[in-house]
């Protein structure tokens, strides 16, 4: 187990500075395309260590470290007498590390669905229905909805088997047409593209590499590009950069129309310079995502399978010699 | 067309700087320890017994001049596993006696080499258990050692040693395997 989470870990390590130099290097701005690289180096290292294992257990044998190995842990732990301790401890801390990441995007998302809400159906308004009509593709329809009385400016998708686009009528009443059409058509490209089950599917994978905290920072990242990729689409469909920005800071840092700024929710549970902190990181979360959809150019999702093939093929070859 | 171009040679840059970091950073622990790649450092005769599982050959005759335990303990695993064993002396700490075996009779003994020292004088000698040569060394610094090589109970043994040949001698006829750590 604990040679199976070094080279995990080392994988880990390996596959993300592999993915984020391509990005670079290729000058990847479509969001698909780096979210399918980042799952590449999200998976491979969780899988790898395993498979190899099975199929190539020679991996591990002094020839193979002393000979054709790139990088073998056993050099760095057998090189000083103390250096076991010094990995064991360094496991011990990305562990903690890896859980503390985890555990601070999936607590919200529990307590999201543990709160109890009492929303009431409303009558769909037809300036919803116009913006949804828009952003569905033709050939598909319109995407399932529902729309919810509530105080608070909601927008989200639902469901990751039968995805539907829920909307709140605050939200309608705040947002202008452009911006209603613009967030409307954000949330239809992840009813499209089943983002939620996407959602649960990195979440399961980040369970499965829970002690390993670049998969969970590499986790993270794939969620920040499948909103870049539905940002994407809303620009691609609407053509307006700019109500899709306004609508994102509408709804991401104003809060209920009754209660205090969404911003400030919550605070009350966490001390001050923590609140403060995160609403810190929270607003500048949102100030990146509203440069890149005001700023970014129009670039094609050139052969995004291809290169997400390719770069699997490479490293997963580059791996097989990092034990 | 160009796009395929483009990513194979985004692939193939980003996977020689790969390669060229992971070999750099598998080299450092071998260039801190003073060793070559594959050269492993332990704490105790006993820990490296116990690694190469093997008993080593270790001098019954020892100088008081030396200082027990050894000060460095390497081993090779690959191609040809072998040990060395450094003595420090008693006075300047410096290492005065140098043990070094095969633990593979096809192997040359140990760790290191004679690349880093000139051979003054070489004389073949006959020890109890077989033909030997004794030679007198100088070392990069000016330091002047004996060194011994033999094939003593099936493997190959080289001694460096900053004393008499006779002392040296008297070393080598003594070595014996011995799988404790008890000082001789």
């Amino acid at each position: 187990m604990r040679d199976y989470l070094v080279e995990s870990l080392l994988h880990s390590i390996v596959a993300g500075f592999f993915v984020e130099a391509l990005i670079a290097v290729w000058r990847l701005d479509a969001a698909r395309c780096r979210l399918l690289l980042r799952l590449v180096a999200l998976c491979l290292p969780l899988v790898l260590p395993l498979l190899f294992g099975w199929l190539a257990p020679f991996r591990h044998e002094d020839w193979f470290i002393d000979g054709p190995a790139l990088l073998a842990a056993a050099h760095w732990s057998e090189a000083w007498p103390i250096a076991p301790r010094v990995v064991s401890l360094t496991l011990t801390a990305a562990g903690a590390i890896g859980a503390m990441l985890f555990a601070r995007d999936l607590v919200p998302v529990v307590a999201e669905c543990a709160a109890p809400r009492n929303f009431r159906s409303a009558d769909p308004g037809h300036r919803f229905a116009d913006a949804l009509e828009a952003a569905s593709p033709a050939d598909k329809g319109r995407a399932p909805f529902a729309i919810i009385h509530s105080a608070e400016p909601l927008l989200f998708v639902r469901g990751a088997f039968a995805p539907a686009v829920v909307v709140s009528t605050e939200a309608v009443a705040r947002l202008d047409d452009r911006q209603l059409r613009a967030a409307v058509a954000h949330e239809t490209a992840h009813v499209i593209r089943r983002d939620a089950m996407l959602g649960w599917i990195v979440m399961a994978l980040r369970l499965a590499g829970i002690v390993n905290p670049v998969a969970q920072i590499l986790g993270r990242a794939i969620i920040r590009d499948v909103e870049a990729a539905a940002d994407d689409y809303a620009v691609e469909v609407t053509g307006d950069r700019v109500a899709l920005a306004t609508a994102i800071v509408k709804l991401t840092t104003e809060g209920p129309a009754t209660a205090r700024p969404v911003a400030c929710r919550n605070r009350t549970l966490r001390p001050d310079l923590l609140a403060a902190l995160w609403g810190r990181m929270g607003a500048a979360a949102v100030e990146r995502r509203c440069r890149r959809v005001l700023a970014r150019r129009t670039s094609a999702e050139t052969r995004s399978n291809v290169r997400a093939t390719a770069t699997a093929v490479v490293l997963g070859t580059l791996l097989f010699f990092v034990v | 067309m160009r796009d395929g171009a483009r990513i194979m040679m985004g692939l193939a840059s980003v996977g020689v700087v790969t390669i060229v970091l992971l070999r750099a950073l598998d080299s450092i622990p071998a260039a801190l320890s003073a060793g070559a790649r594959g050269v492993i450092r332990v704490a105790s005769i006993a820990d490296v017994q116990r690694r190469v599982d093997a008993p080593l050959l270790l001098p019954a005759y020892f100088p008081d001049t030396l200082r027990w335990p050894p000060t460095d303990v390497r081993f090779v695993r690959t191609p040809h596993p072998g040990v060395t064993l450094a003595f420090a002396g008693r006075q300047s700490g410096r290492a005065r006696l140098i043990v070094s075996q095969s633990l593979d009779s096809n192997a040359a003994p140990g760790v290191g080499s004679h690349a880093d020292v000139a051979v003054l004088h070489e004389t073949s000698i006959k020890l109890e258990a077989g033909p030997g040569t004794l030679r007198r060394l100088e070392s990069a610094d000016g330091t002047v050692w004996q060194e011994l090589t033999s094939t003593i109970r099936g493997r190959n043994v080289r001694l460096r040693y900053r004393g008499s040949a006779r002392e040296l001698i008297a070393i080598a006829q003594g070595l014996r395997e011995d799988s404790s750590e008890a000082s001789p």
